[in-house]
């Protein structure tokens, strides 16, 4: 597999009123390859939410390079999706209107967005809520507008930062399944940050353990739970290697 | 269901407190509680409206005059409205721009409008110049540090989403800032609006030669109370048709206000 992205020990610093600055990460190196599945595990404050902004560009590492594709990352990239924990529809423009806002920035014609937004919104399974106004949807409804609106960029590397955080849990594990479906389908990379041990393990095909003071990588872990999920396979959530790994990921946060 | 019956009731009160004062104002002039040459009855008021909708008072009728005020108002309002909300948005977004503007705004501010009117008449003479630039000045501090405020009180979500949905900076400004902003926007324009309509009326009663605020100021000074009380109805409905014509603009232009 081809290397999508590399981190090249990124540390971040934040001033403070006191005499030292908070460290937010230090030394992170990361190496993500194509059709990646990551989630970054981590209690809050441990600086995920900052790692992923850099990775999105939104925010300049205080040293340490980002990379994609070999190219340093220096801004924001359309290339490089963003689902944010809120999803910051804008309640101007209807659900069709809020998905078509990246490519109509970015100059596709009419007819192109058109079949593209039914596509997406088909994907999501919104297709009857195009002409609906954002405050008339539920939550759940706004995080599937808001995955909408980013997939249609058709980027190679999907950022979510909490994306299910602000949702209820069976509303949750919808969209979990939702995310695996489309993740599978569009073959794209993903990397998610979670503090949910469950959410992790039933989505990533490797769990990176984020802790804090400083945010450090505490360690790395393959998981193939979601493809056995994806295969029919729900109840591995039972099996006695799920209950070990979750165990030993839990032993890491909780120590640290 | 509940709302609406109570939303009933209160157009009721309404009405029933208005038709009261209205029979209180009936009773104690033509009983003669008070003084009708202080204070006329409802029907001179009403004969008065009448006589000077058709015959006018001095040369001109009460919509002649109406208009004089109005025309100024708007030109005034108009011209604040276009660059408040351009100098407001961009002060909003730019640190450097605001740093020009905004002490300059800040200093006449406070100021009543009526305390540098004086010079304006003295620059610009009694005619209708000085009186739509103290309008404009009047309204434009509204517009511009709402406005301004608005950029700012944006959520980063917008901005930050929009970015990495491939939006220019230039893009960004006109599809997130200008939408977002819109509820400060028309919000902005109906506290412009209403210092200025005050502003006009005051103006008009300090130096000029038409107008509906200087009819009341004449008609007061030959003691016409009739005419005076026409006169300030005339103003408060004018008044009250101007603020509902924005609710409805806001209605129909940010129907999602409050709601996220």
């Amino acid at each position: 597999m081809e290397e999508i992205l590399r981190l090249k020990n990124i540390s971040m610093l934040y001033p403070t009123a006191k005499q030292e600055d908070f460290q937010a990460l230090v030394n992170i190196d990361l190496s993500v390859n194509e059709g990646d599945f990551i989630c970054v595990l981590g209690p809050s404050g441990c600086g995920k939410s900052t790692l992923l902004n850099i990775i999105a560009g939104l925010l300049k590492p205080t040293s340490g390079a980002a990379e994609m594709r070999g190219k340093p990352i220096t801004g924001t990239d359309p290339h490089r999706g963003m689902v944010f924990q809120f999803p910051a529809l804008y309640p101007w423009l209807n659900t069709r209107d809020n998905v078509a806002f990246g490519l109509k920035m970015r100059g596709v014609g009419k007819k192109m967005v058109q079949t593209e937004v039914d596509k997406y919104l088909g994907l999501v399974g919104l297709s009857e809520f195009g002409s609906s106004r954002i405050y008339e949807l539920s939550g759940g409804m706004k995080q599937r507008a808001q995955l909408a609106r980013v997939l249609i960029n058709q980027p190679d590397l999907v950022l979510m930062d909490e994306p299910f955080g602000a949702l209820d849990a069976l509303t949750r594990g919808g969209m979990q399944d939702l995310i695996r479906n489309l993740w599978m389908q569009i073959k794209n990379t993903v990397i998610l940050v979670t503090h949910d041990v469950d959410e992790a393990l039933c989505l990533a095909t490797r769990i990176v353990v984020l802790t804090s003071r400083p945010g450090h990588i505490a360690g790395e872990f393959k998981a193939e739970f979601t493809r056995r999920i994806a295969s029919g396979e729900a109840d591995c959530q039972y099996t006695s290697e799920y209950i070990a790994l979750k165990k030993e990921l839990m032993g890491i946060i909780r120590s640290a | 269901m509940k709302e609406k019956r109570f939303e009933k009731n209160h157009k009721i009160v309404t009405v029933v407190t208005v038709a009261v004062i209205l029979a209180l104002w009936f009773l104690a002039t033509n009983l003669h509680w008070i003084d009708t040459r202080i204070f006329p009855t409802p029907q001179a008021t009403w004969k008065a409206f009448v006589a000077v909708c058709s015959g006018g008072y001095k040369n001109h009728t009460l919509l002649q005059h109406l208009s004089a005020s109005m025309g100024r108002l708007f030109l005034a309002f108009g011209l604040a409205a276009v660059t408040g909300i351009i100098m407001g948005l961009v002060c909003g977004w730019s640190a450097y721009a605001r740093a020009v503007f905004e002490p300059m705004i800040e200093f006449y501010r406070p100021l009543p409008p009526l305390a540098y009117y004086t010079l304006l008449v003295l620059w610009m003479g009694i005619g209708n110049e000085s009186k739509v630039a103290l309008l404009y000045l009047a309204c434009l501090p509204p517009i511009f540090i709402t406005c301004c405020a608005g950029v700012r009180g944006i959520s980063p979500l917008y901005l930050e989403s929009a970015e990495t949905l491939g939006a220019s900076k230039r893009k960004v400004f006109v599809h997130i800032i200008l939408p977002a902003c819109l509820p400060d926007i028309i919000t902005s324009l109906r506290t412009a609006i209403g210092v200025g309509y005050s502003t006009v009326v005051a103006a008009e009663m300090v130096a000029a030669t038409s107008g509906i605020g200087w009819m009341v100021l004449d008609a007061s000074n030959y003691l016409r109370n009739d005419i005076v009380f026409a006169g300030i109805f005339v103003m408060s409905f004018t008044g009250i048709v101007i603020d509902q014509a924005l609710r409805l603009l806001e209605k129909k232009a940010v129907p999602w206000k409050g709601r996220v």
